[in-house]
């Protein structure tokens, strides 16, 4: 046999005998075809390319001003059934048709929404690719709620499993808090912020300034 | 030249001339015992093995557990308590249920922690800053959490660079009108956290 006989994974040698392997000829390397930016990660068998880390998304932020609600949150919420009544609908994505709540472009994730009519009310997130999160939200419950209201809530999936700590939220201009979540993420895996007590807490659908929701995918 | 001659990158052809090539097996690259989850990256002279850029943990599940009764009560100089392990992407040590103290390896990270101990007294308030144990060094800003359930939240926040492992804890640096343990009640595991981010 020549020199001419050697392949190295698929790659065989030319008329000069000269072999231009490929990476993927190697034969530690996955089949699946990169895509821009990845790096090789080695998932206990072979390497394979994956996102880079660290990719963040932001999903909410100003909205336009309208009435404040003078309608007190329940637990479990009336006006839906299944799961997400026990999400606290935490801004109006749309009252009537037009738009309040502005929800970032993402393919990472998109909003979880209760629809009524034409007034959608967002109350979680869609992780739209497969990996691990951190959710980092700063919230606020309606204006029209009494000096010292609050709501507790956690970020659960869609069985209320826990993904991280519970935190108490009050008005815009009260003290603030952030409720943080990790997530191990399936495709297009549904999570809320699981309601777990409130008092004289009213729905918030106005200063949506004041919110911040954070979607950072880790890996 | 007959081909039983010809090795690339120490590998041999087979009978077929088939030559069985790994990343490991290329001069520019050192991937020779990886772990799952590691990325190769260039480190200037060589391609070699290496943790993700950034990591993450979060301890703190939000689980209703009373807070442990054994030990001393919280004073200056006593280690706050924690609960559970929501994602340790960093490798720490740590105890699953409540810990006092934890492990990490070398490298670079920046520490996230919020107590929900209790108080016995409006007004009453425990402050709080991260403590290296093997260095024995306070780090970073100081927290606080006071009587209403609405102060769980405000942080201690360090950066650490450690060249090798050390124990850390978030350790009480004051304490007034701040709860017994046996009456300290669930509020520290439902609502305190600690967030970890390694960041090389």
């Amino acid at each position: 046999m020549s020199v001419n006989n050697i392949k190295i994974g698929t790659s065989s040698a030319d008329r000069t005998g000269a072999i231009n392997p490929a990476l993927s000829d190697l034969s530690d390397i996955s089949s699946t075809a990169p895509s821009t930016g990845q790096v090789l990660s080695y998932d206990g068998s072979d390497f394979e390319p994956v996102s880079l880390v660290d990719s963040n998304s932001l999903r909410g932020n100003s909205g336009n001003n309208t009435s404040e609600s003078n309608v007190t949150l329940a637990i479990p919420n009336a006006y839906t059934a299944g799961y997400k009544s026990y999400f606290w609908e935490y801004a109006a994505v749309q009252i009537g048709g037009v738009a309040r709540f502005i929800i970032g472009s993402n393919s990472d994730a998109s909003a979880l929404n209760n629809v009524y009519g034409s007034t959608l009310w967002t109350c979680g997130l869609t992780l739209v690719t497969a990996g691990v999160y951190l959710i980092t939200a700063h919230l606020a419950i309606g204006g029209l709620s009494a000096s010292g209201s609050y709501i507790d809530v956690q970020w659960t999936d869609a069985s209320y499993n826990s993904l991280g700590p519970r935190c108490r939220i009050g008005k815009r201009d009260e003290r603030r808090n952030t409720v943080i979540g990790v997530v191990e993420a399936t495709a297009n895996q549904n999570i809320g912020l699981y309601m777990h007590s409130l008092s004289g807490a009213k729905y918030n659908q106005t200063d949506y300034t004041n919110i911040f929701i954070n979607v950072e995918r880790i890996s | 030249m007959s081909h039983n001659k010809i090795t690339v990158g120490g590998q041999e052809p087979n009978r077929e001339g088939a030559v069985s090539l790994a990343l490991d097996n290329l001069s520019n690259v050192s991937a020779s015992s990886p772990s799952a989850g590691q990325t190769i990256a260039y480190n200037g002279a060589n391609w070699a093995l290496g943790d993700k850029s950034v990591s993450l943990a979060v301890f703190g599940t939000g689980a209703s557990q009373a807070y442990p009764t054994g030990g001393s009560e919280i004073a200056s100089g006593v280690d706050l308590h924690f609960y559970g392990v929501q994602y340790n992407g960093v490798g720490a040590t740590v105890g699953s249920a409540w810990f006092d103290t934890f492990t990490l390896s070398a490298g670079n990270y920046t520490l996230t922690a919020v107590s929900g101990v209790t108080m016995s007294a409006s007004g009453g308030i425990v402050t709080y800053r991260w403590y290296d144990q093997t260095n024995t060094t306070l780090v970073g800003t100081t927290g606080n959490v006071g009587f209403e359930t609405d102060t769980v939240g405000s942080p201690a926040v360090a950066y650490l660079s450690l060249t090798s492992s050390a124990v850390l804890s978030v350790h009480c640096i004051t304490a007034s009108n701040v709860n017994t343990l046996a009456s300290q009640g669930n509020r520290a595991a439902e609502y305190g956290f600690i967030t970890i981010r390694r960041l090389s």
